[in-house]
């Protein structure tokens, strides 16, 4: 019938008054209305208050065309523009919202097991904390903002956990490998924190109470014994899964990392490769000491890929900090033998300068402690090709007590020390005379 | 335009009220008026002639709350007395010749009208619309062109509005006919032709 309407009223509506009929008609009865005036007592009568026209709703034609492209343009405007507009917005925008509760929201009901529910409540707390960064770095993150932060870090950890606790009634060794990606998470993000600028007590740019709150976060989840239940075949499975993405993030960002950093990755996945391999290759190992070698592994590579895919992480912390190399023997030995020689130089200047202290508190500091450092680099010299690791320990805690002690006092550079026979004998850098062979190779590895 | 009593064009006084009715219906009384009687001039006649009368009511004290459905029953009794003057059969007369009780289908609905009204093609309609008796010609007008429902309408010619809901559903049968006959009349024209 609405068809039938349409089309009669349409046809109806060529039938109208001509403008000159309508203008003509208007002064007939306008000169009617003159010629017979409403009289005095009419006039008094209130005028009703209904409108003339009483229609509650006016036809307004509008093209089709016009109406499909407003639906079109306003679909566009909400469902794409204003949501990637609202990815770059902090809180305080006043996309904020738009970005936390629908595009983020929509996010969450796209992930359809917990696993992946785990891992979006991560990316989403891992946001948290790169917005709290950025408004610390602009001196905006003020008490409200941060207990917002605060508030949406803690909202985030206890879904995350929720859904672990989900995953566990399905899938136990799942629910184990995200407990293991969460904390590892948390490590990572409160390192990042630490290793600002920004963290410091000033006012708006303080982000001490939010690494507090991670460092505490990732205390509970790392201390959780259901990951040591984890199957091997699953932790290989998973480990193998995680190796082929982290290569293709690799390949992925060669054009954002710097070519030493793209090394560097590389490096670290190779090492991974190696472990894994040492680990299931020895099949008289413990499976308690195999699993905690994967689970290592598992921990390392989760690190590799929050570096790779997190700008913030890779602008803040170095890929030694976050999974150091795993030396080889002779990378070992070059390292060791370049730390001797650093230790050996300070510890002489150390030596020379001690007398030129007046400073009794210093002088008491320093004096037992130089000794103990020269033990320490005739162990280093003793074991350095006999057992590298014990060298390595040696001079590591000689180097930091010599660091120590040049902070204490301004000794001055041996450059300035006249050179005696017993400076040349005691700056004499360690020859392997067990082979016959010479020093080693100086190590390119960089250290921190 | 002059304003006779100086009280101004705009809202507020009952010349504006008026004059806003005027601006606002006319349009729409003379497609009534032109499709009840196919009278260009007399159409506009009989709008006038409408609104004439609808101003001295209002000067004779009476206060018109609503002047759409006031305008068109004015409208309407001026057209029935165009009818007479014509001397066009009358709806009594009409309904004696079929021998049809218009209270006798109780059954008949807006969805019955509905099914009927859309087995009918709007656009043939209209050229056919002026062949049916005025009684039902005036319903389909009020309905499908005024757009006025089965309350309005019964108002306005003083029928109930089952005898509405009758004469719209036995208009549309009519006009269906005369569609499917005018349709049928042109293919015999056209085959006698080849």
């Amino acid at each position: 019938m609405k068809r039938f309407s349409e089309q009669l009223k349409k046809k109806s509506e060529t039938i109208r008054l001509r403008a000159s009929e309508k203008a003509e008609l208007q002064s007939r009865i306008v000169a009617f209305m003159e010629y017979h005036p409403l009289p005095a007592t009419v006039k008094s009568v209130p005028v009703p208050k209904s409108k003339v026209v009483l229609e509650p709703y006016r036809l307004i034609a509008i093209p089709r065309a016009y109406v499909r492209s407003f639906v079109g343009v306003t679909a566009l405007l909400f469902i794409v523009v204003i949501p990637t507009m609202a990815e770059s917005a902090i809180p305080g925008d006043i996309l904020y919202p738009v970005k936390v509760n629908f595009t983020e929201e929509i996010r969450s009901t796209l992930s359809t097991n917990s696993y992946e529910k785990v891992v979006w409540e991560t990316t989403r707390l891992e946001r948290r904390i790169s917005e709290a960064r950025l408004l610390a770095q602009a001196g905006k993150l003020t008490g409200a903002t941060e207990a917002e932060v605060l508030a949406a870090v803690q909202v985030h950890s206890d879904k995350a956990k929720q859904q672990i606790e989900s995953l566990r009634t399905t899938d136990a060794d799942g629910a184990a490998l995200a407990q293991m990606t969460f904390a590892t998470m948390l490590d990572v993000q409160s390192s990042v924190l630490k290793s600002d600028d920004s963290a410091s007590t000033t006012e708006g740019k303080s982000t001490v109470a939010l690494a507090s709150v991670l460092d505490a976060g990732y205390t509970e989840a790392s201390s959780d014994s259901s990951v040591d239940a984890v199957s091997v075949v699953r932790l290989l499975a998973q480990l193998e899964v995680e190796t082929t993405r982290s290569y293709e993030l690799l390949s992925s960002i060669s054009d954002s990392a710097t070519e030493q950093e793209q090394t560097d990755v590389r490096r670290r996945l190779a090492d991974l490769e190696s472990k894994i391999k040492t680990a299931t290759d020895d099949t008289s190992a413990d499976t308690e000491l195999v699993k905690k070698e994967l689970r290592n592994a598992w921990t390392d590579i989760q690190k590799l890929i929050s570096y790779m895919t997190d700008i913030d992480v890779r602008n803040s912390l170095t890929v030694e900090k976050l999974v150091p190399a795993v030396l080889s023997d002779a990378e070992k030995l070059a390292q060791s033998i370049q730390k001797y020689e650093l230790a050996n130089t300070q510890l002489q200047r150390i030596k020379f300068g001690a007398p030129l202290i007046t400073e009794q508190d210093i002088v008491a500091k320093i004096e037992p402690t130089i000794p103990k450092v020269a033990d320490l680099l005739t162990i280093a010299t003793t074991s350095m090709y006999v057992n590298i690791d014990e060298a390595k320990v040696a001079v590591d805690e000689a180097l930091a007590l010599t660091e120590s002690m040049l902070t204490l006092y301004q000794f001055p550079e041996l450059v300035e020390m006249p050179r005696t026979d017993e400076v040349a004998a005691t700056t004499t850098i360690p020859v392997d005379d067990t082979e016959g062979s010479t020093t080693a190779s100086t190590s390119t590895e960089t250290t921190e | 335009m002059k304003d006779p009593d100086n009280t101004g064009a705009q809202g507020g006084s009952h010349e504006s009220r008026f004059l806003e009715a005027f601006t606002e219906y006319s349009d729409a009384l003379f497609r009534h008026a032109s499709m009840r009687i196919s009278d260009r001039e007399k159409s506009i006649d009989l709008v006038h002639d409408t609104f004439t009368k609808v101003w001295t009511y209002v000067r004779n004290g009476h206060v018109v709350e609503n002047y759409r459905p006031f305008l068109y029953k004015v409208l309407n009794n001026l057209i029935i007395d165009e009818y007479r003057k014509q001397k066009e059969a009358s709806l009594d007369a009409l309904f004696e010749r079929d021998g049809v009780d218009e209270g006798s289908f109780p059954e008949l609905s807006e969805s019955t009208v509905e099914a009927l009204a859309a087995t009918i093609d709007g656009k043939q309609a209209f050229d056919l619309i002026a062949l049916l008796p005025d009684a039902y010609r005036e319903v389909l007008i009020m309905r499908f062109v005024d757009g006025l429902g089965p309350r309005e309408i019964s108002e306005l010619v003083e029928e109930s509005e089952n005898v509405i809901s009758v004469r719209i559903h036995r208009g549309l049968k009519i006009l269906r006919d005369k569609i499917e006959s005018s349709a049928r009349n042109m293919e015999e024209n056209r085959l006698k032709g080849k």
